[in-house]
Order: structure tokens, then sequence, then C-alpha cells
């Protein structure tokens, strides 16, 4: 929960320091903070693997490629990089952030903070969804279990807090995602793929193209 | 949840205000990690994992994005010479 | 017999449509087209006349009446063109084309130096097939087609040298004050739609009688509608205050206002009345239209008398006789106010082709005051013109005698004795303007200018031999149909026509009836004798009577002045100025500019080039989505 509060507070400060500051490097350096710090998020909400790949592709891969292009057209600090008239705008914005949270608010009320849907289903409910989502055998559940809370604890005598927190902690891991995701979201995967493709072929047609044609 | 509105809302709010191409693309970038972060606070009280699944997609359909964006802002500097926004303005009218 | 029928009414189409196409290039063949076409029409007439005498004597129905075609068929609104044949269209139609055809030959001499020669035999043939359409319909609505048809027609022949803007003039006169009639005649047809549901007499009469009708006015429904077809009466026969324009309608060419305005466009106000006969029995309306006719009678009657110009005193009269019938028509005597009109279509119609001759003769003089001692030099027409004139007088044994006695006869046994006494003094009247007239023009010292003097000859035969045709009927007609009084073959014949039971009755012998109104007529005559025969008009007293029927009272000026300035200067001012111009030039046609280029203008600034502000504008969107959303959730 603390860490969660930190992370936070750290995401959404670095957030405006990238639109506030003058230098595109100063801002593409306030991004990179900001990832990191959304990828604590994520490791706060136990989503572990996710955080992983986004160190590595956010901040990794895509900062590199900002920083490429900024330095390849050699942009230094832009005077009044804030546009004047901005007055209508954050009425908008303002606006939109109200509604937002208004509706992330109520969201939130609406779904319970710690566990769920979880809470509301049986051991056995649960038990079925390990095995099938995650094709946890016995074993592995056994083991999960022990680990978690101590050798020699059976998984019937478990309560549901307890029960919550399993889940939870099998949900982030990366052999459960893995499972997942070349199960269930295998089509999805293969397609992914061929956007990639497509997204190299793209950028070496546009960029190849001559600087007459596209005027 | 909250947080992840917040985010997404100065996401905007830079990309409606700056002038920079560059830095308005950063911005993007800002509002889609918002989004992802929403996907996984669903996840886990859902106690569903395919939004940390979905999550892992958005990620990687990201970079591909950012991909060709580079290269078309690459490419509209090579015809105008600046990657200011306002003064890009041949769609005008 | 549909055929004959159908060949009777397209014969003077077709006359039409050759004349009319192909009138320059055939030139003066063109009238003998129109003359043929008018013949086969007549032939038509005798022989339906002679097949429904048959049937008739052999106890079969004795009319024919289908409809040929629907023409507008909406839902509850059914227009036929249908025919109806019985014993009143028989006489109209003999009279038509009778009279039609004797005109049609008079005309190849009358016209024959005209250059539109071939554009007059066309008009003539379509305001025949008019006129046919107008006494051949079975229903309402077919007939006002007729009606209108004859207008028109009566338009093109008044204003047939329409160089002449006396004559152009006349005939737009004549078809405004038309129009007007038209316009309580539609009126008239329209209450009856609505009451009848259908436009055909068959269905009207018979409803009307049973009382089975909806009474859009209430009780008045009847009268209402009588009425206000008797405005369109009114308008078409020249009654008053709608007869000012047929003295004008004299411009045209004299066998058309023979043809048109004595024979049978006039007359077709007294057969729609005659047609209607139910109707206005049942309403009891015919006490208007008997004083209108008596007045109107009355009134012409007393401005003939001071006209100078022969053909005006004949359109007076014409007038005034047309006044005669419609007091026939108004008191419940049907059969007697078409009798008349069958009697004065000969007379009148011989009258006016003799005065063509006349004016023929005097290189197209027309004054009086300048003829003179013509008898001697054209013996075929004044014998005829006399004739005629002793026939409208009413002279014993002729036929304007036996047809102008009945209608007094039945107006006096109808109570109405005011009317008979203005009738009776109307016809010492016409007696006196006739014979004034005869007197003046034929008889006494020739005031006739020298050099007009040199062309005076008689007409050729082409001209007088109608005249002599059409003197024998005038002079005995009378008597042949009109033997009997209420009991002649006339009546017979008619009779089944108008089975709607009036006071028809003889109530009294006809004898102390037909005495007075010799007596009268000779008074007439001889009054004119004593005045005119011998001594000039110019002795004509010149004092303030003489000044108000010399001007016909003023009544065209005062037309002028009360209708006619106003209207033209509300058109120029007040409509064209302010409609027009500003209202919709101005205001629609440039406002539509105006606002497209001010809608233009602004939503040119939406498209800007910028993209950020097209994101706003998504922003802004999506603000009100949401809102919207949170807002009925909440």
């Amino acid at each position: 929960m603390v860490l969660l509060v930190i992370f936070g507070l750290v995401a959404i400060c670095s957030a405006i320091c990238v639109i506030a500051f003058k230098n595109p490097i100063h801002s593409a350096l306030a991004l990179i903070l900001t990832f990191f710090s959304q990828a604590g998020l994520f490791i706060a909400l136990g989503a572990h693997f996710v955080a992983a790949v986004q160190i590595i592709v956010y901040a990794g891969a895509i900062m590199v490629l900002f920083l490429f292009v900024i330095m390849l057209l050699n942009l230094g600090s832009l005077q009044d990089t804030v546009r004047q008239n901005v007055g209508a705008i954050k009425i908008f914005v303002f606006l939109l952030a109200a509604l937002l949270v208004i509706e992330g608010i109520t969201v939130a009320r609406y779904v319970d903070q710690n566990g769920g849907v979880i809470k509301d289903q049986s051991l056995d409910v649960v038990i079925q969804r390990l095995k099938d989502d995650f094709k946890m055998s016995d074993e592995d559940i056994k083991s999960s279990v022990e680990k978690l809370y101590g050798e020699g604890t059976s998984i019937s005598n478990l309560t549901s807090v307890q029960v919550i927190g399993l889940v939870h902690s099998e949900m982030g891991k990366t052999e459960r995602i893995g499972t997942l995701l070349f199960s269930k979201f295998v089509l999805p995967f293969e397609v992914t793929s061929f956007i990639l493709i497509a997204a190299l072929i793209g950028v070496i047609t546009i960029v190849n193209r001559d600087p007459q044609e596209t005027a | 949840m909250v947080l992840s509105v917040l985010l997404f809302t100065i996401g905007v709010i830079g990309v409606l205000v700056r002038r920079n191409a560059i830095i308005i693309f950063m911005c993007i970038e800002i509002m889609l990690n918002a989004a992802n972060l929403l996907f996984v606070a669903f996840s886990r009280e859902l106690g569903d994992s395919s939004g940390q699944v979905i999550v892992f997609f958005v990620m990687t359909v990201a970079a591909a994005e950012v991909a060709i964006g580079l290269a078309i802002i690459v490419s509209v500097f090579k015809n105008h010479d600046t990657v200011n926004v306002d003064e890009i303005k041949s769609m005008k009218g | 017999m549909s055929s004959t029928i159908i060949l009777l009414l397209i014969s003077p189409l077709v006359g039409f449509l050759i004349n009319g196409v192909f009138g320059k290039l055939i030139g003066k063949v063109s009238s003998v087209i129109a003359c043929v076409a008018i013949l086969i029409s007549l032939v038509c007439s005798v022989l339906l006349f002679s097949e429904v005498n048959n049937k008739a004597e052999h106890g079969d129905v004795s009319y024919f009446d289908s409809s040929l075609y629907e023409w507008i068929s909406a839902g509850d609104l059914s227009v036929e063109i249908g025919i109806r044949v019985d014993s009143l269209t028989l006489v109209m139609l003999l009279v038509i084309t009778g009279v039609g055809f004797l005109i049609h030959v008079y005309s190849i001499g009358y016209m024959h130096d005209d250059h539109g020669y071939a554009r007059y035999f066309s008009y003539l043939n379509l305001f025949v097939f008019s006129m046919l359409i107008l006494v051949l319909a079975n229903n309402y609505v077919m007939m006002f087609i007729g009606w209108e048809g004859v207008g028109l027609c009566s338009y093109l022949l008044i204003g047939f040298w329409y160089e002449k803007k006396s004559a152009s003039d006349a005939g737009k006169k004549a078809f405004i004050v038309n129009r007007i009639g038209d316009f309580g005649f539609l009126l008239g047809i329209f209450t009856l739609f609505a009451a009848f549901g259908s436009f055909g007499f068959e269905k009207i009469f018979h409803d009307a009688e049973t009382g089975h009708y909806v009474k859009v006015f209430g009780e008045n429904t009847l009268k209402i509608a009588t009425l206000l077809l008797f405005v369109g009466a009114i308008g078409k026969s020249a009654q008053i205050p709608l007869y000012v324009w047929l003295p004008d309608a004299m411009e045209g060419p004299t066998p058309v206002s023979a043809l048109i305005h004595a024979a049978t466009m006039v007359t077709a106000g007294v057969y729609m009345i005659a047609r209607s006969s139910v109707l206005f029995a049942l309403a009891e309306t015919g006490v208007y239209v008997a004083w209108i006719g008596v007045l109107t009678a009355l009134l012409a009657a007393t401005m003939a008398i001071t006209a100078n110009d022969i053909k005006r005193v004949l359109a007076y009269s014409t007038v005034s006789q047309l006044g005669y019938m419609m007091v026939g028509v108004g008191v419940g005597a049907y059969v007697s106010g078409v009798f008349h009109l069958v009697t004065h279509a000969f007379f009148k119609g011989l009258m006016f082709l003799a005065a063509g001759s006349v004016m023929h003769a005097m290189s197209n003089e027309l004054d009086m005051r300048k003829m003179g001692g013509l008898k001697s030099k054209l013996p075929v027409t004044y014998w005829t013109f006399l004739a005629g004139a002793l026939a409208i007088a009413g002279f014993p044994g002729l036929s304007g005698f036996w047809s102008k006695d009945e209608i007094l006869h039945s107006a006096w046994d109808g109570g109405y004795h005011a009317v008979f006494f203005l009738g009776l003094v109307t016809a010492a009247l016409t007696a006196f303007y006739m014979f004034r007239l005869i007197f003046v023009t034929f008889h006494g010292q020739s005031r006739v200018e020298p050099h007009v003097e040199a062309h005076l000859h008689e007409s050729p035969p082409v001209m007088w031999v109608p005249l002599v045709v059409l003197a024998v009927p005038s002079l005995f007609i009378g008597l042949i149909l009109g033997w009997g009084g209420h009991d002649s073959a006339f009546h017979h014949f008619l009779g089944d026509v108008f089975h709607v039971t009036k006071h028809q009755e003889q109530a009294s012998s006809s004898f102390p009836f037909m005495l007075v109104s010799t007596i009268v007529a000779t008074f007439g005559i001889i009054s004119a004798y004593i005045l005119y025969s011998k001594s000039s008009p110019k002795d004509e007293p010149e004092n303030f009577p003489m000044e108000l029927l010399t001007n016909k009272y003023y009544i065209d000026e005062i037309y002028d002045t009360v209708f006619v300035k106003p209207i033209k200067g509300l058109s120029q001012y007040g409509l064209w100025r302010i409609v027009d111009v500003v209202v919709i030039d101005f205001l629609c046609v440039g406002g539509v500019a105006l606002f497209t280029r001010g809608v233009g203008g602004l939503l040119r600034y939406i498209q800007t080039g910028v993209v950020q502000s097209y994101i706003l504008s998504m922003v802004i969107g999506i603000v009100l989505f949401l809102g919207y959303y949170l807002f009925i959730y909440s």
C-alpha cells in the first residue's frame, strides 16, 4: 500500500515534468523516470511480469528510439514551447479530469480494493480456475501454498484472505502469464507478430521516401 | 485507479499544450501507460490474469506505433524543416 | 347512337385543328373545311333528333346518358367525360349547328378580304366545338369546360382584329367580366359537389328531389348553390351587373356577333339554368333570376333607344332579350324560356347578318345617322331585316310574338305581376327602338356620303342566301312550335325534361295577353314611325335624360373608377414594388446567398491546419460524452 502511494507520486511528478521541461532531452529523461515509477506501481500491484516487460520495452527500447530521434533532429531548447492561449484548454482538461476522477471513484467504490471478486467465489471454484487457466497441477498448488504459508498447510485450511493472497501471488508469476498467453491468447499473440512486421516495413518505407514526393 | 486517471489527464494536457511534435508524442506515451495501469489494476480486482496479458499486447503495439510515429515525424521534418506543429499548417482551410 | 354523337362532337374539332395548323397553307379552302365540319355536325344533329323522336313515339326512354371516359379519379372525386342527349340537348344542338352552319356560309363572303381568313374559321370551329361540349355534357365539370371554351373563343374572336386597340381591349373586357361570373359558377359547382358528392346531372337532380344530400350550408344549401350558378349565368348571358362586355364585343366581325353573341354563347347561361331547373325549382331562387332578368331587359332597352351604331342597338337588344329568357326560366316557365331562346337565335342572328350586309355595302360604316333610304338599294337586306324586326317586336303571328307572349303570360300566372308590367313596358320599348333603327337606316332621305354611295350594292349571294334562309324560321317557327300555348308541339317535346311540378298549367286563357302585347307592339312601332321616319335623328332632344341614356348611364365609367383603377394601382405599387422587388428578389434570393456565405464563413474556423485544435475538439467531445453518461448513471 505504501509502495503504491510512493510510486504513484513519483509517477505523477515526473509526468508533470515531462510536460513542463523546455528542453526535449530533459523531457525525455523525465519520461524515463515516469516509466520506471510505473514499473514500480506494477510490482506493487503484483504484476511482476508486466513490470519487467515495461522496463525492457518502454524504458529500454522506446526511450532509446526517442532519444535517437531527438538527437538526430538536433532540437535544442525551444522558445515558448507552451502555447499562449491555454485558458480554454485548461478548462476542458480540468473538466475531463474531474469527470474521470469521479468515474474512477465510483468504480473504485463498486469494486472492492482488496480481493474483489475472488472473495465471493467458493474455494472449489478458485481451485478449478487455478487449474484451468494456469494449468496448475495439484502438486503445483500444494507447493505454492506451502511456500506462502508455511509447510504442512493444506489448501482447505486457508482463510478467505489467504486464498485471495494466493491468487494474487499466482497471478503475477511469469509462468502463469506465459501459460495463459499460449493457451487462451494464442491468436492475438500471432497477430501481434504481424503488427510488428507491418510496423517495420512501414517505417522503412516512410523514411526512404524522396522528400519531394511527400510535399 | 484514480492515479491512472490523473496520469491520463496529465498526458492530455501535455498533448494539447506543447508545440514540439516529439514531446507531444511522449505525452501520448504517458497516456498509454496510464491506460496500462488501469488494466493491471482491474486485473487485480477481478482476479483474472487476462488483464495482464492484454497489457503485454498493448505494450507491443505501443512500441510499433512509436516506431512508425517517429518515422513520420522525421519525414515531416525533412519537408518542413521544423517540428513545431503550429507551423505545419498545410491542412488549413 | 353514340357514334353519331361522337362524330358530331369531333367534326368541328377536326376542322379547328386542320385550319389552325394548316391555315396559312390552304388559304381559302379553310372556309370550306370549316363549313363542311359544321355541316356534318348539323346532319348528325338531325339524325339524332329523328332517332330520339322515334324512340319517344315507341315509348322508349327518350334520352341518352352515358359516361365515355373517367377523366379524374382521386379518392372520392370522380370527374367523367360523359354525354347526355335529351330533348333539351337536341333543341340546343339543332340551333347551334343550324344557325352555326348558316353563319359559316355567310362568313365566306363577309370575311373574304381579310388576311386572317383561316384563323377566323379555325376559331369559329373551335367555338362550335366548345359549345357542343357545353350542351352535351352530363355533368357540371364538363359543362364548365365547354363554358370556359366558349369564353376563350369569344375573347379570341372579339379581339380578332387585334391590331386595333379597341378590339383587343374589348376582348379582354369580355373575358375578364366573364371570369367574374365563372368564379361564381365554380363556387356553385363546388357547393353542389360538397352537397351531393358528384358532378353528374342525373345523380344531383335525383338526390335533390329526394332530399338526400349533405346540407353544407344548412337549409339554404340549394339556394346558395343555385344563386352561385346564376352568378355564372349573369356573366355569360350579360345580365346586370355583368352585361358591360356585350356592347363592346361588337368590335368583332359581325358574323361573330351573330353567332356568339346572339344565338349561342350568351344563351349558355339560360341553358344552364334550364338544365338545372330541378335545383332552381326546389330552391325557389327563380324569383331572383326573374327580377334581374326583367330589370336587365328594361335597362338595356332604354339604352338601345339612343344608340346610333347599328350593332350597338342590336347588342343592347340582345341583352334585353336575354333578360326575357331569364324571366322565363325564373318564373318556372322553363319551356317558354327555351322557346324564346330558339326564336331569338333565329331573328337576332338574322338581324346581325343583315346588319353585316349593310356594313359590307356601306364600306364598313356603322353609324345610322350616315345612312338612310337604303331600302331601294339593298332590297333583300331590307326585307329580311324587316322580317327580323317584326319578329322581335312581337308582331302577331310571328315567332317573337309567340315566345315573348308565353313568357309574359307565365309571369302573370306565377303571380309576378310587377315583372309582367315591366316586361310589357320593355316590349313597347323593344318595338320602338327596333323600328327606329329600320326607319333611320332604310327609309327617308339618304344621308349617305357620296364616296360611300358609289360602292353601294347588294351583297353577294353567299351572304344573302343565309339571310333568306334565316328569315323563314324567324317568321314562322313561332307559329309552328308555339301554337297552342302550353299545349304546343314544343311543350310536348321538351315537357318531360322539366318534370318539376310547378304552376305550369295554364290558369287563364291566353287571348287577353295576346291582345295586350299586340297593342303594345303596335304602339311602339307607330311611335317610332312618327318620330323617325321622316325627320333626321339630329333632331333628337339634347336634354339630360337623353345624355344619360346615350352614355349608357355612365356605368362603364363607374366600373372603371370603382374597380379597375384601384386594382391596377394595387398591383403596380403595392404588389409589384413591395412584394416582388423587395421580398422576393432581395430577401429570398439574396438572403439565401448571404446565409450560405455566413454559415460558410463560420465553419471555416473549424478547419485549422493545427493538429492540436483537432485534438482539443476531441477532448471537448469526450468531456461532453462522459459527462452525459455520468449524469445518467449517477
